[in-house]
Parts: structure tokens; C-alpha cells; sequence
């Protein structure tokens, strides 16, 4: 039965961890797409209005 | 909104499905006579590698028509079943080293199956390895490629080896059926599927965050050049 026990354990705690890496890489990637999308678009602002001054 | 919702019943569904699998596997599947309870370690082991086989399948198949199409998603789905099929062998490995502790007297014997299964490991270890090294993308995506294509042989190999050689490990599917009673084969049937749809939820979140990688290495390039 300890076996048992010890085999289900590691099973269901390698997932939950893998899981909630994949979980938490996935938010922090989101998080930084969005920042660099402010970025570029900042960027594209910026070179047209520099455009139109000049 | 719709694949939202879809990605949400999907998990209740696998969710529902593992823990019928847990009831029929520890309170419905009779008692083995000669091992007693560490025999139910196989309604999680058995499943478990029957997924890393399958995600390695995946691997294969996506390189081939990486190779045919050399579309990027193809080369992302390859990379993401191959680490996840790599957790779910380690799984198997570990899990079957715990019952052959109890069933055997050792963790770890070099018998057919477990050294054409630790080989295996070994070869997607080194395929996850080089996609690390290679700094050239593309040189990378073809090569890993041709790697996943390769490696894929010894899956029937470790499948086959408890049949090509004399082994310890026990045989349970022969051409004449499963060397067991109805109760334990619905208990396994119930966790091959659960254990599947999981495997395939893991997949989708790996290919996401595989995406997001991506993104974030494309836009990066975009910055540069600007």
C-alpha cells in the first residue's frame, strides 16, 4: 500500500507542477506581449509624427 | 469565447473521467492475488506510457510534415508533445521502478523493456538538448526534425521487446486478448482515456506557451530592426 501511496503521490504532484509552470510561463509570455505590443505601437506613433514634422 | 468554453468542458470532462478512473482503480478493480494493492500502480502506469508513446508518435508526425510543409506550427506541435511524452515516460519509469521494488526486490534491473525504455528517454532527453543548443532557428527546426523522425524506432522496439526477448516484465496484451478479468479491463480502459485527454489538455497548453515564445521572438526582431 505504500507503494501505492508513493507512485500516486509523485504521479499527481509531477502534473500539478508542471501544470502550474505552464500556467504561470504562459500569464508572465501574455504580460509581455502586451508590453511589447505598447512598445512597437509607441514606436509606429512616434515615426509618424516625426513624419509629419518633417 | 467559443474554443474558451469548449477548453473549459474538455477539462470538467478529463477532471470527471481521472476521478472515476481513481474510484474504479483503488475501490472497484479486485484485489490481484499474488501482488495484492501495489498491482494497481499499473491502471497509472500502463496509461502513462501508452501517452508518452503516443506523444512521441505526435512528434514523428509532426516532422514529417514539418519537413513536407515547413510550416512553423507543425515544428511547435513537435517540440510540445515531445516534452510533454518525455514527462509522462519519465512517469511511467519512475512508477513501474515502484512496483518493481515491491513485485521484483529491486527499483531497477537491465532487462529488455526497461533498457529499450531508458534509451528511449534518453534519446527525447537529447532531442529536447539540441533544440537548446542550435542557435540557427531554422538549422534547428530541420534537425530536430530529422531527430524526432529518427528517434521515433524505438518506440515499437520497446513495445515489442517483452515479445522479441525473454524479460521480466509481465505481457498483458496478446493476440488472443487481455490476460485479465472484465472489471480490471473496464478500470483500465476508464484511465487510458482519462489519462489520454489529459495528455492532450497538457499538449494545448504547451503549444500555447510554445506560441507565445515565439510571438515575443518575432516582435523582438521587429524592435531590432526598427
Amino acid at each position: 500500500m505504500v507503494y501505492l501511496f508513493w507512485a500516486f503521490a509523485l504521479v499527481w504532484l509531477a502534473f500539478f507542477a508542471y501544470n502550474a509552470y505552464l500556467v504561470k510561463k504562459i500569464g508572465n509570455l501574455e504580460r509581455e506581449i502586451q508590453h511589447l505590443q505598447g512598445f512597437i505601437e509607441e514606436g509606429a506613433k512616434s515615426w509618424q509624427s516625426r513624419g509629419a514634422i518633417t | 469565447m467559443a474554443r474558451w468554453r469548449i477548453q473549459q468542458i474538455f477539462w470538467m470532462a478529463t477532471a470527471l473521467l481521472l476521478l472515476i478512473g481513481f474510484y474504479l482503480s483503488f475501490l472497484y478493480a479486485p484485489r490481484e492475488r499474488v501482488m495484492g494493492d501495489v498491482q494497481r500502480i499499473f491502471y497509472f502506469h500502463m496509461p502513462l506510457a501508452w501517452n508518452g508513446f503516443l506523444a512521441f508518435a505526435i512528434t514523428f508526425v509532426s516532422g514529417l510534415l514539418y519537413l513536407r510543409t515547413r510550416k512553423l506550427k507543425y515544428d511547435l506541435w513537435a517540440a510540445a508533445s515531445a516534452e510533454v511524452g518525455l514527462l509522462f515516460i519519465t512517469l511511467a519509469l519512475l512508477t513501474g521502478s515502484i512496483w518493481a521494488r515491491s513485485a521484483w526486490g529491486t527499483y531497477w534491473t537491465w532487462e529488455p523493456r526497461l533498457t529499450t525504455a531508458a534509451v528511449l528517454w534518453l534519446m527525447y532527453a537529447f532531442y529536447l538538448i539540441l533544440r537548446s543548443y542550435i542557435e540557427n532557428r531554422e538549422k534547428m527546426r530541420l534537425i530536430a526534425a530529422a531527430y524526432g523522425i529518427v528517434a521515433f524506432i524505438n518506440v515499437p522496439i520497446v513495445f515489442m521487446s517483452i515479445r522479441w526477448w525473454r524479460t521480466l516484465h509481465p505481457v498483458l496484451i496478446e493476440p488472443t486478448g487481455l490476460k485479465m478479468e472484465t472489471p480490471m479491463v473496464l478500470t483500465l480502459v476508464v484511465a487510458l482515456v482519462a489519462f489520454t485527454m489529459f495528455y492532450v489538455l497538457l499538449l494545448a497548453q504547451r503549444i500555447k506557451l510554445a506560441q507565445a515564445e515565439e510571438s515575443i521572438q518575432a516582435m523582438k526582431e521587429q524592435l531590432k530592426e526598427a
